[in-house]
């Protein structure tokens, strides 16, 4: 009985998932290379005025392009040159559900204690810390890009466009998928701005600070991340005077 | 004489007490004791001179006594002595005395040996009667006076148990007769005697209840239960110094050997609840109906000498399929280490291991041991309708392997079976939707591949899920909808990844709990 209830369940469930997504989008404008991936598709399709895209899909936008999304309700977003977004991003997440999602991270760690036999440390590969290529490049025929970067833009667009618990989520995505060596302190910089924007002081401090550590571990001294330590630090400072006047 | 009676009662002394060493004192006795007193009025006195004979001071009694606490006894005796003297006059006065009192053991926690030193006091009415005859040149005159009057005593003395039934006694009083008036008739009594003891013996401990947490066991879970207790035993220490108690239990036709806890320390007066586990053997994975079964549970406590109860309380030994729904033991049907799985996996695993070894040479040894799920021929079904049981069954690798028909649980537990032998782990996603009522599981395994090279797996990020392990480690899990048994590996990984999508992040199912993770163990 069980298990019928569970095809059936499962069979509702994907029709479901195709017809009743809970984000659905319209795409309103275009300008220049923009794709889309379908659900769980592996090639990018060239996106077209009008295409409605489900909360599955998702949409990279290539150099020098532009598309906007009409989101109803006479909202929309907007997504500039060289970034990723999935439309599920685009979801209304409350402060909660955000919260509850950094809590579930903590607590889904793999306790392998038990099974120490079981750990095979496969190909590890060590990402050196390098320079930050700042031509963003973009092959689409070819397939080569630095998702990281793209995924940092949708992200950033998120913060642009004030979707601040979407983008604490999107960036500790990609924290999590690609750690920080790319260009270190930059998430952490962007998460205290999303918290901070959000009215959560002691989280954006906490991003801060990480932010400034990675930074200093990193042992850059280009102009970028110098400026991005400043950043960081005026914002600890602007929270704990604020703090202070409260 | 009296040197050799007294070196002979030393040794009595020294050798019955270890002999008959711990034993603890019944509830109820009854003796006789006899002994000297020696009081103003009488003295005591054994002389005898031609025609004069003088006895005086010499006596006994008759004892009962019975336990009104731990170490409490309440105690009555009927005794008395008496004084003789036989010259020109016979006189002839005796002092009965009946006496109510109240007996303490005065080292409880100290007796070791079968010596039970006391304390005590009573109070009661001490009757004197006079007779006197005396001879005339012509009659005998008799007179005969008497008297009632009130006194008390205390006493100390001591119990030397010579068995559960048997003991001498040695017993000290001084008696106060008519206080603060008189006290001619007062004095020291000492008397040694015998007693006969019967009831039940004091306890040292009491079982107070039997707290079952497990009643209903799962074949399935033995080893689980060799470290989760099955029940708790509350166990209360009546006396005033602590014992240790060690529990033993046993379920007759299903545990390999007793279990035993090693011995608990319970301070005096306290009260603890000591778990009770069960060692269950591989006879248990033989059960092929649901029974009832008893789970026996002894309790030996030690402190001056061991002391056993045992009590016993039902459990439920279900089928050896029966599993109760819970996901994280879904983990205990799966059979990685069983031969004739890991044929089958190694079989088709080194067919592999002559392609060219990359980063993805686990995910590809996830794939072929789904294609070799499906090449079985095992169709999906769903559970049978079992009235009046609602646990559900689950099978083992090989007998779904065997019976070539399997629900959703069958098959997540055979295709984990199947990756945990050929050694990439495993974990099941527990999904119970709050707004369809429905539970179902799936599988997620490790491809052991980095987080930063997971296109090489695919580059489009919701078709995996990212985990990091306690030591840091980030690598991509490949989620598989096993149902979809009769389709390829790559329509069962994009319908499990999908579900994941859906339920676990688009409607937040693994924030809010109600999509769960369960790594195999």
């Amino acid at each position: 009985m069980r298990c019928q209830k569970i095809v059936f369940g499962f069979l509702f469930f994907v029709i479901s998932s195709t017809v009743f997504s809970k984000v659905t989008v319209r795409i309103q404008y275009i300008k220049g290379e923009v794709t889309v991936r379908r659900g769980l598709e592996e090639e990018w399709k060239i996106a077209k005025q009008g295409m409605i895209l489900k909360d599955v899909d998702t949409i990279l936008v290539g150099e020098n392009s532009k598309v906007i999304l009409d989101l109803g309700d006479k909202a929309t977003f907007t997504l500039g040159s060289y970034s990723i977004l999935d439309i599920g991003d685009l979801r209304r997440i409350t402060k909660r559900e955000m919260f509850l999602y950094l809590m579930s991270l903590k607590i889904e760690k793999i306790d392998r204690t038990q099974t120490d036999e079981k750990i095979r440390i496969q190909n590890v590969s060590v990402v050196r810390a390098e320079k930050k290529n700042t031509e963003k490049k973009t092959d689409m025929k070819n397939n080569t890009m630095d998702y990281w970067t793209f995924e940092l833009n949708g992200a950033e667009a998120l913060i642009q466009q004030r979707y601040f618990t979407n983008s604490v989520m999107k960036l500790v995505k990609i924290y999590n998928h690609y750690g920080d060596q790319r260009n270190p302190g930059l998430i952490h910089h962007r998460l205290g701005q999303s918290f901070e924007a959000l009215y959560e002081p002691g989280r954006a401090m906490e991003s801060y600070k990480k932010a400034i550590q990675l930074i200093q571990q990193s042992g850059y001294q280009n102009n970028e991340y110098k400026e991005r330590f400043q950043a960081c630090d005026e914002a600890i400072q602007r929270i704990q005077n604020k703090m202070k006047n409260e | 004489m009296i040197k050799r009676i007294a070196v002979f009662l030393i040794l009595f002394f020294v050798i019955s007490s270890p002999i008959t060493g711990q034993v603890l004192l019944r509830s109820k006795g009854l003796g006789i004791r006899g002994g000297i007193w020696n009081s103003k009025a009488m003295g005591t006195n054994l002389s005898a001179s031609g025609d004069v004979v003088s006895i005086s001071g010499f006596g006994g009694s008759l004892f009962f006594f019975s336990r009104a606490g731990d170490h409490l006894f309440i105690e009555t005796n009927i005794g008395g002595m008496a004084s003789v003297h036989v010259g020109d006059d016979v006189e002839v006065s005796s002092l009965t005395a009946f006496l109510f009192g109240l007996r303490w053991d005065a080292f409880p926690s100290r007796s070791k040996g079968s010596f039970y030193p006391y304390y005590g006091f009573g109070l009661g009415p001490y009757g004197i009667i006079r007779t006197k005859v005396t001879e005339t040149p012509f009659d005998e005159d008799v007179s005969i006076g008497s008297d009632f009057k009130f006194g008390f005593y205390g006493s100390v003395g001591t119990f030397l148990n010579l068995s559960n039934w048997f003991a001498f006694t040695f017993d000290l009083k001084y008696h106060v007769v008519d206080f603060p008036k008189d006290n001619r008739y007062g004095g020291v009594e000492f008397s040694t005697g015998f007693c006969f003891l019967w009831g039940r013996k004091r306890e040292l401990f009491r079982i107070k209840e039997i707290k079952v947490i497990v009643r209903d066991i799962y074949p399935a879970y033995y080893p689980f239960y060799e470290t989760y207790p099955l029940a708790l035993v509350t166990v209360q220490n009546t006396v005033p110094h602590p014992i240790e108690v060690k529990v033993k239990t046993f379920v007759k036709d299903y545990t390999e050997r007793i279990y035993e806890s090693g011995f608990v320390k319970i301070p005096a007066g306290e009260t603890k609840d000591i778990p009770i586990h069960a060692l269950f053997g591989g006879n248990l994975l033989h059960v092929d109906q649901r029974k009832p079964a008893m789970l026996d549970v002894e309790l030996e406590a030690r402190a001056q000498q061991i002391l056993t109860k045992s009590v016993s309380t039902s459990i439920m030994i279900h089928h050896r399929n029966a599993w109760n729904g819970d996901v994280d033991k879904l983990g205990f049907f799966i059979t990685p280490d069983e031969d004739s799985l890991m044929k089958i996996s190694r079989s088709m695993i080194n067919a592999l291991n002559g392609q060219s070894f990359d980063e993805r040479h686990t995910f590809l040894k996830g794939k072929v041991l789904y294609q070799v799920m499906k090449d079985l021929k095992i169709q999906y079904v769903s559970d049978p309708n079992i009235p009046f049981y609602q646990d559900d069954r689950v099978q083992y690798a090989m007998e779904t392997i065997n019976m070539k028909t399997g629900d959703c649980d069958d098959l997540v537990v055979l295709y984990a079976s199947l990756l945990e032998s050929a050694g990439i782990q495993t974990a099941f996603v527990d999904v119970r939707d709050p707004e369809k009522s429905l539970a179902h599981v799936y599988l997620l395994f490790d491809t052991g591949v980095s987080s930063e090279k997971s296109d090489c797996i695919s580059t489009n990020e919701k078709r995996f899920v990212i985990r990091e392990s306690q030591y840091g480690y980030r690598s991509v899990w490949i989620p598989v909808e096993t149902t979809l048994i009769d389709q390829n590996f790559e329509d069962a990984w994009k319908a499990g990844a999908l579900q994941y999508l859906q339920e676990g992040i688009l409607r937040n199912g693994i924030a809010e709990g109600w999509v769960k993770i369960i790594d195999v163990q």
